[in-house]
């Protein structure tokens, strides 16, 4: 057991801090369940023309693949900009002086249960997934059908109603871990932070503090963040969550172009289109709704237990992988500094600034989802050649924690930050072996219908993983600033 | 006492290559292409790091376009209806006359311009190889950075790896010259993930980079990398019209595809080394200098120098190429169009030989 490090509130807060301290505790987990539910969706997008039916034909499948990538990319798109809205409720809580908040719950979180008045669930793409997106990131002031309701999704999405029983009901015994929702959207969610802080400023309450502990230097493509300004604590919280609307559902009402909104209605845009040309083409695997691992003391609703052996394996695998990644993240939070003249991080956070983003995101998080999107879910799974398991598994985000009210002992645990450096690349180093068995325990006919092996994949990730431990700790103890020297090497400005 | 010469041969050699890899944020092995800016594209094969420096290669390889993908303008290379090589707005005349093919373009005798060897050796074909590099599964070498693993990406700071340094004769393709040169010669085969040593991989990385080069800009005829992803719009904004209005399906959503990925990524994605992804690579290149000093127990990729090619009216006597010492190569690598998945490749390589003794 490897140990982990807390770190304490620094003073008890007042009533009213505390209230603002819950909401962006929700706020991280509003932005994290989203980012993992497009990610999801994204994950099980076909994309290889061996996984459709081929009576398509060549011509169609081809056209339809390149549909797959671009509605793939606003997706990714968009749940990167949800880590960068995570990065900026971890800074709130930096000026705060306030630890970072890394947990979430595991889904499904129903609606009674939900932080923002709807539930979550990971569910493949689909148009009705996409109306879901779209619901998130409406502006409160455009009215739009629930795609939550029972009803509503029989009537538009008969397929996803029978997929998705009792979508928007609470799971029965469960009180609600965070109370009743207070809020019914994003945007009221960081209304209302925008309007706590501006009280608490207002009332000397809080001040702004830790300028060098706020993330301002971009951690991954697409990241823009925001200095700090001594003495404009209250400016730059305001900034920061308008930004957050305009990148979602905009700020006056009317979302802009590139807002997560208009990414999502452009799809649904094309899906309506494709839908009335081709009515039997399916752009998504068969991944199964709520995939789970772990037992219904581990979730708040009804989840589809992946039950193959082989697949649980790997799922496992990519539970590992993304909790040493929000160690590495609540580590990168708390501890965050920077010379900003020299721009060289103390040597802890190097090591997390160097990994927990990209690679363990794009050469890990990534390719992994996407090979579990291929795996078969069931145990009585039987391979045909050439045809997709009627069922597959994908990625469950799943902690092995108790849901429901308590547990915080167990939930800050299974996110903190690991004390040494050590830790981590031991961690790394079992997860290289996991990889390396599981490249050489492919069962026969569980070959993805496209691209690389099963094998060679598993074989590159532990490849990468074993890299990745030797690079952490050098990283860790201040033995390597980048992977690769930089002396000797000049970047001119000239025109040679 | 009279100045000793050098007794070196310097071969110039230039022109473009291609090379579809991966670009973040997509893993580096990824085969479509989703959230980086390099897509693999109907009727093109899956994405793949390999560097190819000749047209036939890339064909031997991947094969000619079906007739649902051909649609190359009259008058433009036959390349482009090769799988994979695709043509330019007409605004890159440059590519659009030269395609893929890097070639050998000067020849000098220690310092002086040299016509007799630049008779026999000009037009050799000049590849970055990697066939008999043990355990390669790439059908050339590649810019292997494993996203922060192996090298460092935001400044593009990758080495081509393996290296092996070939030149062919221009018609016949026999080889003229070749030698490999290891990244760690104590481990001449080893991926260059267990190559954990920062001075070993330093040696073949850039020395130095040019992130606004003119002289690349004019040699490539560029005036402005903005206007030059705005031609490509433009062009590809008509092939989808043209695509469309022929029924063909595909190749008009390929056509989207690629518009989709020029238009995203030369705005603006964050305060990066690279903010603009595409237009900021245009003007970019980077210095490699370095030996190539592959020996002959590394038999895996055998040292040849056809010595019959290396004949030079004016020194009067056959010239042999030293082998026991190592060669010198500088190249610059840049110019990387992100939508051609294309980029120039000059340099010079510096072969020591035999004096001779009067």
């Amino acid at each position: 057991m490897n140990a982990t490090a807390a770190i304490p509130l620094t003073t008890p807060p007042c009533p009213e801090e505390q209230e603002l301290l819950t909401d962006l505790a929700k706020g991280s987990q509003v932005e994290q369940l989203l980012a993992c539910q497009y990610l999801f969706a994204a994950f099980s997008l076909k994309k290889y023309p061996e996984e459709f039916d081929q009576s398509l034909g060549e011509q169609v499948i081809s056209a339809q693949l390149e549909r797959n990538r671009r509605w793939g990319a606003k997706l990714l798109f968009t749940a990167r900009q949800e880590m960068e809205h995570l990065c900026m409720v971890e800074n709130m809580l930096a000026i705060l002086n306030r630890p970072s908040y890394l947990w979430r719950p595991n889904y499904p979180v129903p609606a009674e249960s939900s932080l923002i008045g709807m539930p979550n669930h990971l569910t493949r793409f689909s148009a009705h997934a996409v109306e879901t997106f779209r619901y998130y990131e409406k502006p409160d002031s455009m009215t739009l059908p629930s795609p939550f309701s029972d009803q509503a999704t029989s009537a538009n999405h008969p397929k996803a109603a029978a997929q998705i029983k009792n979508l928007s009901r609470a799971f029965a015994g469960h009180k609600n871990p965070f109370g009743a929702p207070r809020f019914h959207s994003v945007q009221d969610l960081y209304t209302h932070i925008r309007a706590s802080f501006d009280s608490l400023f207002k009332k000397r309450i809080i001040t702004a503090r830790n300028p060098n502990r706020v993330i301002n230097e971009h951690f991954g493509f697409n990241i823009d963040l925001e200095a700090l300004v001594q003495g404009q604590g209250q400016k730059y919280i305001d900034d920061i969550i308008t930004e957050i609307l305009e990148q979602g559902e905009g700020v006056q009402g009317v979302p802009p172009l590139g807002s997560h909104f208009m990414a999502f209605q452009s799809i649904l845009e094309e899906l309506t289109d494709l839908a009335a040309k081709h009515d039997t083409l399916e752009c998504a695997l068969p991944v199964v709704n709520d995939p789970s691992l772990l037992g219904p003391e581990f979730h708040m609703g009804e989840t589809t237990p992946i039950t193959n052996g082989y697949t649980r394996e790997v799922v496992q695998f990519f539970n590992d992988i993304c909790q040493v990644q929000n160690r590495m993240l609540t580590g990168f939070f708390d501890k965050y500094n920077v010379n900003q003249t020299t721009g060289i991080h103390p040597p802890e956070v190097n090591a997390y600034f160097q990994t927990a983003f990209y690679p363990m995101m794009t050469m890990l998080v990534r390719p992994l989802g996407e090979i579990v999107c291929r795996l078969p879910a069931d145990a009585d799974y039987k391979p045909v050649p050439g045809k997709l398991p009627e069922r597959t598994a994908g990625p469950t985000f799943e902690y092995a924690v108790p849901q429901g009210p308590g547990n915080g002992k167990a939930k800050r645990d299974c996110v903190a930050e690991y004390i040494t450096g050590e830790a981590y690349a031991d961690e790394m180093n079992r997860l290289a072996k996991v990889s390396s068995a599981l490249a050489k325990t492919v069962p026969p006919g569980y070959a993805p219908l496209g691209g690389r092996s099963h094998e060679e994949n598993f074989t590159y990730l532990s490849e990468n993983l074993t890299r990745m431990a030797i690079n952490f700790i050098r990283f860790w103890r201040g033995e390597m600033v980048t992977v690769v020297p930089s002396t000797n090497f000049q970047n001119l400005d000239n025109t040679n | 006492m009279s100045t000793p010469t050098p007794n070196v041969i310097d071969l110039d050699f230039e022109g473009f290559f291609l090379c579809r890899l991966a670009t973040d944020p997509d893993p580096s092995l990824e085969e479509r292409g989703i959230s980086g800016f390099t897509y693999a594209v109907a009727g093109e094969s899956l994405l793949n790091p390999a560097i190819f420096c000749q047209p036939e290669d890339v064909k031997a390889v991947y094969g000619m376009k079906s007739k649902d993908y051909l649609d190359r303008e009259e008058g433009t290379l036959d390349q482009f209806d090769i799988v994979n090589i695709r043509q330019a707005s007409p605004d890159y005349a440059r590519y659009n006359a030269e395609g893929i093919g890097i070639k050998v373009t000067g020849a000098r005798l220690n310092g002086d311009a040299d016509a007799s060897l630049l008779a026999s050796l000009g037009g050799g074909k000049v590849r970055f190889a990697s066939e008999g590099f043990p355990g390669w599964k790439f059908p050339g070498p590649i810019f292997e950075g494993r996203n922060q693993i192996v090298s460092d990406g935001d400044p593009d700071r990758f080495s081509v790896n393996p290296f092996i340094f070939r030149i062919s004769d221009a018609k016949g393709g026999s080889t003229l010259l070749q030698r490999f040169d290891p990244m760690d010669p104590k481990h001449p085969y080893d991926g260059l993930w267990q190559i954990d040593d920062g001075d070993t991989l330093a040696r073949r990385l850039p020395v130095q980079r040019f992130p606004g080069s003119s002289i690349l800009l004019e040699s490539l005829g560029i005036t402005d990398p903005i206007a030059h992803f705005v031609n490509r719009q433009n062009w590809l904004d008509a092939k989808i019209l043209e695509a469309d209005a022929c029924g063909k399906v595909a190749l008009a959503e390929a056509y989207r595809s690629r518009r989709y990925a020029v238009n995203f990524f030369t705005q603006a994605t964050g305060p990066t080394v690279l903010s603009n992804r595409l237009a900021s690579r245009i003007p970019l290149r980077q210095l490699y200098i370095h030996e190539v000093a592959g020996t002959p127990a590394m038999d895996a990729i055998p040292i040849v120098v056809d010595q019959q090619a290396f004949q030079s009216k004016a020194l009067g006597h056959p010239i042999t190429v030293r082998t026991d010492v190592p060669w010198e190569i500088q190249y610059y690598i840049g110019g990387f169009d992100g939508d051609l998945m294309t980029g120039l490749i000059t340099g010079t390589i510096t072969l020591p030989y035999e004096p001779v003794t009067a």
